[in-house]
């Protein structure tokens, strides 16, 4: 059983978050909140998101873990506006959605349907580097006019972001007093950087851009992790981005 | 290698290869055998058997599996000496054959040469058409009667397989596959029309890609559930201005496709196809399927999967294209020798830039070989 009254602003960006990743996600209903973790099917990105129960009208659960076909709520709440109550109810395989007239009873997938819980992987970075989702997001459009891959990196404090084309370049700097925050987690100073593909990064810009804050975990050829918060901090949003291997 | 022929032009290829002389509105002679379906028209088309005059050796003629170590002359001599018998037909017809599709279908299951007499309404012109997924294709001329002067030889399974009805044609395939039968010998089958449920006759330019596509899946199913190969393997192998780099990299089965085709000025158009678990190549590409049921064969014969990148280079001396078997004889010489073993993809690609030009930003390289995922960083 579960039963919870969510403002459609809330659901809508929550399941936006997901789809970035996968259509179809293994969802943890507990006491405290929403969590689940699903990586893409190539394992070349992975999300981790956390909705409180505060962030709910009201929330009650048995505590159960369900497979939902994220794609198909996506397209039934595009009905529902940012301010409407919705009302979720899971019942015997089947999960009812309610908001203003209208009631959708849609069916929940098979657990064996879709990939078991990625490990997370382990990554040790070497910068955290926070800026504005507006400004992460408009970098990452900037980079995609010359280029289908970006690299994230710090020198020193220095964030920048750098697209590389076959014949054009883009690059961002922004210093540390152009951004919200950023410190060298390994201590030390040197140049750091890794190289990921645009097409996961367009997409996540699109959900990050909502945001006031991003955080960015950047390192040597290692996944990047992106963070940010939405449903007024009642909700977490992390991503894990696998990078490429640069040509020399 | 075969640098001489190489350097010769296409007028002096062609003129050195031709040897039919002036061919009667009658013909007798052996069918290697070989059947020709055309796709214009469709479902229209013109289809018949391929003949040579009386005496000629045709037993290689239509084997391209035994051709790689022939050189062009002997390949476009052989090719030029058949001639071709049209008869129009609809592709339904496979489903209740007249006199004609059944003296073609007849021949077109032998393993050996048969002697055909052929009855041309006007005698055949000398003429030939080269093509990148065909074999060399000679003269050709509208045909009034097709009759088979001896008793065809063939296999047990050709022929129990053609009298069943109620096997789909892509499982008659892999029986014949599975029973030795060479691909060439069934997409010619298929081609006209003798096996399957629902019989159609299928132009050979479809045929010849619909049986490496058909013949790969079934081997794609079994090499999926093999281990990975251990390195990063890289084979090589060239003829006919046609160079080849075959890169296996020990992950799940993917398989990446990139030809550069280089012109007489220095132009390079460039083909770049891939699959794996989640998608599927853009278009049907005869080099790309062809390329790819030679390399299953090989994970088959090795027991292995692996991501494959087969990457192409076509030289300017390739002017006269000889087929699709190019490409999947070529693919299988390469495995004849001893891959070199790299201890990085890109360590591999670095050796591979030494002999042919890949470009960086190839689809397979940015969706496989140089996506990490992140189960690599535990």
């Amino acid at each position: 059983m579960f039963k919870a009254d969510i403002l459609g602003e809330t659901l809508k960006d929550g399941i936006e978050a997901l789809t970035i990743i996968v259509d179809e996600a293994r969802v943890h209903l507990g006491k405290d909140g929403v969590y689940a973790r699903n990586a893409d099917p190539s394992y070349v990105a992975m999300v981790q998101f956390e909705l409180s129960a505060k962030a709910f009208e009201n929330y009650e659960t048995d505590e159960e873990v369900v497979t939902l076909d994220l794609k198909k709520m996506q397209d039934i709440l595009e009905l529902a506006n940012r301010t409407d109550v919705i009302q979720m109810a899971i019942d015997d395989n089947r999960m009812a959605l309610s908001f203003g007239d209208l009631k959708y009873t849609i069916a929940l997938l098979s657990p064996y349907s879709i990939k078991k819980e990625p490990k997370v992987p382990k990554v040790e970075s070497a910068a955290h580097v926070v800026i504005t989702g507006k400004e992460f997001r408009w970098a990452v459009k900037a980079a995609g006019k010359v280029s289908d891959n970006i690299a994230l990196g710090c020198a020193n404090t220095d964030f920048f972001m750098e697209a590389l084309g076959d014949a054009d370049t883009m690059r961002l700097e922004l210093s540390k007093d152009q951004l919200v925050d950023v410190s060298r987690t390994d201590g030390k100073s040197d140049e750091v950087r890794s190289l990921f593909s645009l097409e996961f990064l367009i997409e996540m810009s699109k959900a990050v851009g909502k945001a006031s804050e991003v955080s960015l975990d950047i390192g040597k050829n290692i996944p990047l992790k992106v963070g940010f918060d939405f449903a007024d901090g009642n909700g977490s949003v992390s991503y894990l981005l696998a990078p490429r291997i640069e040509q020399e | 290698m075969r640098a001489a022929s190489e350097e010769l032009s296409r007028k002096e290829l062609l003129l050195n290869s031709f040897k039919l002389g002036k061919i009667d509105k009658d013909l007798f002679g052996p069918t290697p055998p070989s059947a020709f379906v055309g796709r214009f028209g469709y479902p229209e088309v013109l289809a018949g058997p391929l003949v040579s005059p009386a005496g000629e050796e045709v037993s290689l003629s239509d084997t391209p599996d035994k051709w790689l170590y022939l050189s062009r002359e002997e390949i476009i001599g052989f090719r030029s000496n058949l001639v071709r018998s049209n008869f129009k037909l609809n592709v339904k017809d496979a489903r209740d054959p007249g006199r004609l599709l059944k003296e073609t279908q007849e021949l077109a299951m032998a393993a050996l040469p048969v002697d055909v007499e052929v009855k041309f309404l006007k005698p055949p012109r000398r003429a030939i058409q080269f093509d990148g997924i065909l074999t060399p294709m000679g003269p050709s001329g509208t045909v009034t009667d097709i009759e088979i002067v001896e008793n065809p030889q063939v296999p047990k399974k050709v022929d129990a397989l053609a009298d069943d009805r109620d096997i789909k044609a892509t499982e008659a395939a892999i029986l014949l596959y599975e029973a030795s039968i060479s691909p060439y010998q069934i997409s010619r089958l298929l081609s006209v029309g003798t096996l399957g449920k629902k019989r159609l006759i299928v132009p050979t330019r479809w045929s010849i890609t619909a049986t490496d596509s058909m013949l790969g899946e079934n081997l794609l199913k079994r090499v999926r559930n093999y281990p990975e190969n251990a390195d990063v393997q890289l084979f090589v192998s060239e003829a006919y201005g046609n160079h080849f780099e075959i890169l296996f990299v020990p992950r799940a089965y993917a398989f990446g496709w990139t030809e550069m085709w280089i012109s007489q000025k220095g132009k390079v158009e460039i083909g770049d196809l891939y699959e794996d678990a989640m998608n599927k190549p853009a278009y049907m590409d005869g080099g790309y399927y062809a390329a790819r049921f030679s390399a299953l064969e090989f994970l088959e014969r090795v027991r292995r999967q692996a991501s494959i990148y087969v990457m192409r280079e076509v030289k300017p001396t390739y002017d006269i294209p000889l087929g699709s078997w190019v490409i999947r004889e070529l693919v299988k010489d390469a495995f004849s020798r001893q891959p070199l073993i790299f201890g990085s993809v890109t360590d591999a690609l670095k050796s591979v830039r030494t002999r042919i030009n890949v470009p960086p930003n190839t689809l397979f390289l940015k969706k496989h070989l140089l996506q990490t995922r992140l189960m690599q960083f535990d």
